[in-house]
């Protein structure tokens, strides 16, 4: 069953940049379900599915180690197993409904792709890959598209992955009704849990600190627009501010949903329980290579995913909604 | 280079990341004919995917500019303390390639490819090709084959039969995934890639693309034969590695090919070795294969050569080795002027059963019978269930007669099974049969086992629930077994797991019916020596802990009625030589006086705390850390008695008792 001829059931395209933590989000979806004590569970619809759900949560919890980095376009086909509430038929006008619980599966048909894929111009001969996450995107209706503000300080290449992929995307979807994709897009600020970010939305007064604890610090859903319009106005490369402006010319502005998202976290003391300012680094680097038996990049206590199930429900519930489920 | 090796130029190409890379790239290739471009396209279009466990091999071909063929193997590997710009491990892949010719000239396997390959490191010596030797020691004498291609040790794989069975799928043109073999090295993997490819014309080797683990979840991969944990949803071919499928594949050119290999052609491997012209998967290629073979394609499947009956030649007729008699037992009709070996009478018992020449069969079975179970060895054994499941001999309905039937059963169980029969020749039987562990084997095979006459109690319990229920409640209570040989069989985790699920259940439901004659002590001691069975529970039931909490609450009521005790609780949840688990301590919960649940609770925390690996230090302040109770210091005193560990209560007021460790902690803040 080759990728874009239509014959998939519509998934969630992950796309990024290299390293922009795409694996990570996904191995902490279940965590983030869990953490939030939600009415919502994640599953696998298959075996395959299962075992890699099962082992990249536990390479993020017991582990405490990243997943490894992907290289061929993995599929996830997941569910967000849950209950809604919904308003029985009333036998009288005049008297109240009665609701009940309905449980619901939400599919995830989840396309987990290399960012190098996404990068046609570094990988020079490599259309394998290319034409995999571009057949993968044109069979999604839903994309979590990620913006690694960190990796944009450095290299400063958004754009240059932006623009080529959605040239391209619109292109092999010229039919398109309105000109624009159909796609629901989460665009998610990545990393939310390194220093300089959470420092650069501290200084742009963007941050909130939840009530309960470990009140953990938050950007707002509806200031994350605006703190990635902001992050993009850092970048050395001065070109990030117009990946936000072609995201929002390709797909409809209705469908766009941001998120400041950390699939790991702030540290959290696992006596105290609470967040600390002056302590919440939860990466750790790798060590250095002429220690004895190195250790690769690690998370240093437990995860606490920021935002991580919210880009997806929005996602599974906007999906479901359109194909009338 | 010494004479004795086959002189190969290779190209390589080494694909990873730096230190400050994020993504994977090129890293470096040597500078011949074969681009940069070309190895990126290669090494991108047969990749395994994401793999967490290494190293793997992935083989492969390409074409290069001018069109010749290549054939590529590629090792995925890390190297310690190499890590990405993002920290994480970096996986290379070491990817060495030779043109097809060359290997073709030798018929050179995948296997000595790997050994003679595997040991050459790349990177910062030039970009210069590198001149590789395969050595000839390496062929199996007299046929030039390599050792891997002319025939894998019994023992790499279950049996030929799987590769035989893979080989031929690979002709109908869909990728064939085998599955189950993940605890297998990566040598057998390897060596089974190669055992599937002696059984197809070498040529093909020239667009095999195969590997020895890929992602389950990469959807997309181009692999035509790998191994994987799972299948992913695609339409290819499944083989199970521990088991042989015997369904007919329903493929025109396959079947005919798996027929022909099984009966039609006395050495299918050197034959095959030599047809060494490139040749690919397609259609018109395969037809072309099966005509140049003599593959009578389009002919249903059936017996192509039958042996005629008559008695057995003097055995110093032998003209061939009995080793090179056994191989050519499987895939050739007897030859009329020997002694038949075991193999070929059980090869000429399906041929006849199959067709429809079940009055011949008698004679197989008189020569059975004269052959001396005794002499057999285990790995003979090994080697005659495979032929009974290829021979479907164990199959339920053979038109023959009953008395017959029941016969050919009782001589096949004695000559490729161990008497009496253990637990694992039991498993062996369900596999030969092709029956799935958690069914019953038919009632013709279940009666020719006879598992009231078994010494295993496994095997007769197990046996006698598969015959029904009945027959095993009428045996159960004519010889009432002793409690603690019932709970030690359930206990026993060497099972499989459906097994030991349907097991457990016939211990506690003939426990249950006799609770008037009961051995309670008995009982008792089996239940604290095996944990009340609550960790294989455990494990057969992981995320059903409402069944395990229903079976240990029904022991529990068996052995200490109703409501249980605190000496009770103390004997099942303290108990020194197996930790509680949490659904023991539910269904104690269940059983105990409301009054008594703080108590048991705490029971069921220092037993955990006593189990936990904890250094000595650390336990003993997490035990005086939990709350004193008088009343559990008296069961620590009977505790001491059986010998619980770690249950001595510190004197003093539960205050003077904080740790120093905590002590510490709070004067600094």
């Amino acid at each position: 069953m080759p990728p874009g001829d239509g014959s998939r059931d519509p998934g969630i395209t992950m796309w990024g940049a290299t390293s922009t933590g795409k694996t990570t989000f996904l191995a902490a979806l279940s965590i983030a379900l869990m953490r939030q004590k939600a009415q919502w569970r994640v599953g696998g619809t298959d075996q395959a599915s299962v075992d890699r759900l099962t082992e990249l949560t536990t390479r993020l919890t017991a582990d405490r180690l990243f997943p490894s980095a992907t290289q061929g376009v993995e599929h996830y086909n997941w569910e967000l197993i849950g209950t809604v509430r919904r308003a029985g038929q009333r036998r009288w006008r005049w008297l109240t409904p009665t609701y009940y619980d309905e449980s619901v599966r939400i599919p995830l048909h989840l396309i987990d792709a290399p960012g190098e894929a996404a990068d046609r111009s570094k990988a020079r001969g490599n259309s394998v890959l290319w034409d995999g996450l571009l057949g993968n995107m044109v069979d999604s209706r839903g994309i979590v598209f990620f913006y690694d503000p960190v990796r944009e300080f450095t290299n400063g290449d958004a754009f240059t992955h932006t623009v080529g992929v959605l040239n391209e995307l619109s292109q092999r979807m010229r039919s398109a009704p309105g000109g624009r994709l159909p796609h629901y897009v989460s665009v998610c600020i990545a990393k939310f849990d390194e220093i300089k970010i959470l420092e650069t939305a501290d200084k742009l007064g963007l941050l909130e600190y939840d009530l309960d604890p470990p009140g953990f610090p938050r950007v707002p859903d509806d200031e994350a627009r605006e703190f990635f319009a902001q992050l993009c106005t850092r970048s050395d490369s001065g070109d990030a501010e117009m990946a936000l402006t072609l995201l929002e010319q390709t797909f409809w502005p209705e469908r766009i949903r941001f998120f400041v998202t950390s699939a790991i976290g702030f540290y959290v003391d696992p006596h105290l329980r609470m967040y600390d300012r002056d302590n919440y680094q939860n990466h750790l680097p790798p060590e250095d290579e002429n220690e004895p038996e190195p250790r690769p990049a690690r998370i240093r206590g437990p995860v606490y995913p920021i935002n991580v199930v919210e880009p997806i429900l929005w996602l599974g519930k906007s999906m479901a909604g359109e194909s009338g489920e | 280079m010494s004479s004795g090796t086959v002189a190969v130029a290779v190209e390589w190409a080494l694909w990873g990341k730096e230190s400050h890379d994020t993504g994977y790239r090129l890293l470096e290739s040597s500078d011949g004919p074969v681009s940069p471009q070309t190895f990126v396209e290669a090494l991108t279009r047969y990749s395994p995917g994401t793999l967490e466990s290494l190293p793997q091999v992935t083989v492969s071909w390409f074409r290069d500019a001018s069109e010749h063929l290549y054939v590529a193997l590629a090792i995925h590997e890390t190297a310690p303390g190499r890590f990405d710009a993002g920290g994480r491990q970096i996986v290379f892949t070491r990817y060495f390639c030779v043109r097809y010719e060359e290997l073709a000239a030798e018929a050179v396997c995948y296997r000595t490819m790997y050994e003679e390959l595997g040991q050459i490191r790349l990177g910062g010596h030039g970009r210069a090709m590198i001149k590789a030797g395969f050595p000839l020691s390496a062929a199996e004498p007299g046929t030039g084959l390599p050792r891997a291609v002319a025939a894998a040790p019994a023992s790499a794989a279950p049996a030929s039969g799987l590769a035989i069975r893979a080989a031929a799928l690979l002709l109908t043109g869909r990728p064939v995934c085998i599955l189950g073999a993940d605890r297998t090295t990566l040598d057998a993997r390897l060596q089974f890639l190669d055992e599937v490819m002696s059984f197809l014309p070498y040529g093909m080797r020239s667009r095999l693309s195969a590997s020895t683990r890929v992602s389950s979840t990469f959807q997309d991969h181009k692999l035509r034969l790998f191994f994987s944990s799972a299948p992913r949803q695609a339409e290819d071919h499944l083989v199970a590695w521990d088991r042989l499928d015997l369904s007919p594949i329903r493929h025109r050119y396959a079947d005919d090919y798996l027929s022909w290999l099984v009966n039609g052609v006395r050495q299918p491997v050197p034959l095959l070795a030599s047809v060494r012209e490139p040749m690919g998967f397609s259609q018109p290629e395969i037809l072309k294969v099966l005509e140049r073979l003599h593959v009578s394609y389009g002919t249903p499947v059936s017996v192509v050569a039958d042996v005629p009956p008559g008695p057995a030649p003097a055995p110093g007729s032998q003209r061939r080795a009995a080793a090179r008699h056994k191989a050519a037992a499987e895939v050739a009709p007897p030859d009329p002027e020997r002694e038949m070996s075991v193999p070929e009478v059980l090869i000429s018992c399906g041929r006849r059963l199959e067709g429809g020449n079940p009055g011949f069969l008698i004679s197989d079975l008189d020569r059975l019978e004269a052959y001396d179970p005794a002499a057999v060895t285990p790995e003979e054994r090994a080697y005659y269930q495979g032929i009974i499941a290829d021979g479907q001999l164990f199959r339920p309905n053979m038109r023959i007669k009953k008395q017959l039937q029941g016969r050919l059963y009782g001589l096949l169980l004695r000559i490729a099974f161990e008497d009496p029969l253990t637990y694992q020749g039991y498993c062996a039987i369900h596999v030969c049969a092709g029956y799935p562990y958690g069914t019953s084997l038919h009632r013709s095979l279940l009666l020719a086992i006879n598992p009231a006459g078994q010494s295993e109690l496994s095997v007769r319990l197990l046996g006698l629930h598969a015959l029904g229920d009945k027959e095993l409640r009428r045996v159960l209570h004519d010889k009432p077994l002793p409690p603690g040989a019932l709970i030690g069989a359930a206990a026993n985790r060497e099972l499989q797991p459906v097994h030991a699920r349907v097991l457990g259940d016939i211990v506690i439901s003939d426990l249950f019916d006799r609770t008037g004659r009961l051995d309670r002590m008995g009982l008792r001691q089996a239940l604290i020596r095996h944990g009340c069975l609550a960790p294989a529970l455990e494990e057969l039931y992981p995320d059903r802990p409402s069944e395990q909490v229903a079976r240990l609450s029904s022991l529990l009521t068996i052995t200490y009625g109703r409501t249980m005790e605190p000496l009770a609780v103390d004997e099942i949840l303290a108990n020194p030589m197996v930790p509680p688990t949490a659904a023991l301590f539910a269904a104690v919960l269940g059983k105990v006086d409301p009054a008594d649940a703080p108590r048991t609770e705490r029971v069921f925390t220092r037993a955990l705390i006593s189990h936990e690996h904890f250094p000595g230090r650390m336990r003993d302040e997490l035990l005086r850390l939990l709350p004193a109770d008088s009343h559990l210091g008296t069961a620590a005193d009977r505790g001491r008695k059986l010998h619980l560990p770690g249950r001595s209560a510190p004197p003093g007021s539960p205050g003077a008792r904080r740790p120093s460790l905590l002590r510490q902690r709070s004067q600094e803040e």
